[in-house]
């Protein structure tokens, strides 16, 4: 079996998941270098500093994202923050500790994408976050407990962006109730989405969640029959570039993947359901 | 809206701080919270968590998306703790 990749991309490197049925996600490094589009440009020069860097990041990989699908941006910025994909293309964009995530699509429905570092989301503060059930899931593997407490709030952060459409539904992590299946979530509420959570690892070792949810009649990506710890890939193809730059120091990084994984069955994450 | 009393304008700055690894000295109550550079959806999550264990309180949930400025942290915890003390016949 050929071993997918379970890495975020190298600094100077983008990970490509997809297209699968028109989707692409896209995760680009934080030392990519791109233009942004002009247009996009005159909106980071007009945000605070603080959110500057992260508008980048999720530009950058939109930018790579658009591409593959043919198409180009501007990525604008709503007022509200939302991305505001070209006509035609739906699109959700995440951005943490420097890597910024695009998942776009042609047809609907949207889809939703989110990134978080494993391990970052509090035990205390989970009564905004999950519903009973949900803290009760998290707390019954006290090996697993960090893991299931950021996939938990990665999967419903990605949920937001396409309620309504866009962020325009975000409020209230509790709003939303998932069932835990294998590689992901169903929600129960509101009903017909699933998300798929996949975990990768930074080149220091640390993990991070990248939850991605599309609705139901794209075809949900979670397998029904799995064994339990086992985290089903939902991507059909995946490939792994990197900046020639990157290539000339020698790697210092790991191996890149397999350009092609037809189907990839990847080992459960230490510590994954 | 409850009076911000300095202890608790303290507390909150400092929980910020202490989270975005910034001197308390660099985030006041009027700062906005878009101006914190590393401030997201899980930092503050995790700022809520640790006001409420040190208070004793938990914040109000829907009002957690309606926060503009350290400010509004500061109140909601104030409001908290009233609810609290009148709840505990204090």
């Amino acid at each position: 079996m050929i071993r997918p990749p379970d890495r975020l991309p190298p600094p100077h490197g983008q990970l490509v998941l997809g297209p699968e049925r028109g989707l692409v996600v896209v995760v680009l490094g934080p030392a990519v270098r791109r233009r942004l589009h002009p247009a996009e440009e005159r909106v980071a020069s007009a945000l605070p500093a603080a959110r500057r860097a992260d508008f980048v990041s999720g530009r950058r990989a939109a930018a790579v994202a658009l591409g593959l699908l043919g198409r180009t941006g501007p990525v604008l910025r709503a007022d509200d923050g939302r991305p505001l994909f070209p006509s035609g293309v739906l699109g959700s964009l995440s951005h943490c500790d420097g890597y910024g995530v695009c998942a776009v699509a042609l047809r609907g429905p949207c889809p939703g994408v989110d990134l978080e570092r494993e391990g970052r989301v509090p035990d205390l503060g989970l009564g905004h976050v999950g519903t009973p059930d949900e803290i009760a899931w998290t707390r019954q593997r006290p090996e697993l407990a960090a893991h299931r407490r950021t996939a938990l709030f990665c999967a419903k952060e990605a949920v937001f962006k396409v309620r309504d459409g866009a962020d325009g539904g975000r409020r209230g992590h509790l709003g939303v109730e998932l069932l835990p299946r294998p590689g992901g979530f169903a929600v129960r509420r509101p009903a017909g989405l699933r998300v798929t959570v996949r975990r990768f690892e930074a080149k220091d070792g640390t993990g991070h969640l990248l939850a991605l949810v599309r609705g139901i009649a794209s075809g949900g990506p979670l397998g029904t029959s799995d064994p339990p710890e086992d985290l089903k890939c939902p991507f059909a193809q995946v490939q792994l570039k990197e900046s020639a730059r990157e290539r000339r120091s020698g790697g210092s990084h790991s191996p890149p993947a397999e350009p092609r994984v037809p189907h990839p069955s990847p080992p459960a994450p230490p510590g994954h359901r | 809206m409850s009076d911000i009393t300095t202890a608790v304008a303290d507390e909150v700055r400092s929980a910020f701080a202490a989270e975005l690894a910034l001197d308390s000295d660099r985030v006041s109550l009027e700062t906005p919270l878009a101006s914190l550079a590393g401030l997201d959806s899980v930092k503050l999550l995790r700022i809520v968590a640790a006001l409420e264990t040190e208070y004793g309180i938990s914040l109000d949930d829907d009002r957690l998306y309606d926060l503009k400025q350290v400010r509004d942290v500061a109140a909601l915890v104030e409001e908290e703790r009233a609810v609290t003390s009148l709840a505990a016949g204090e």
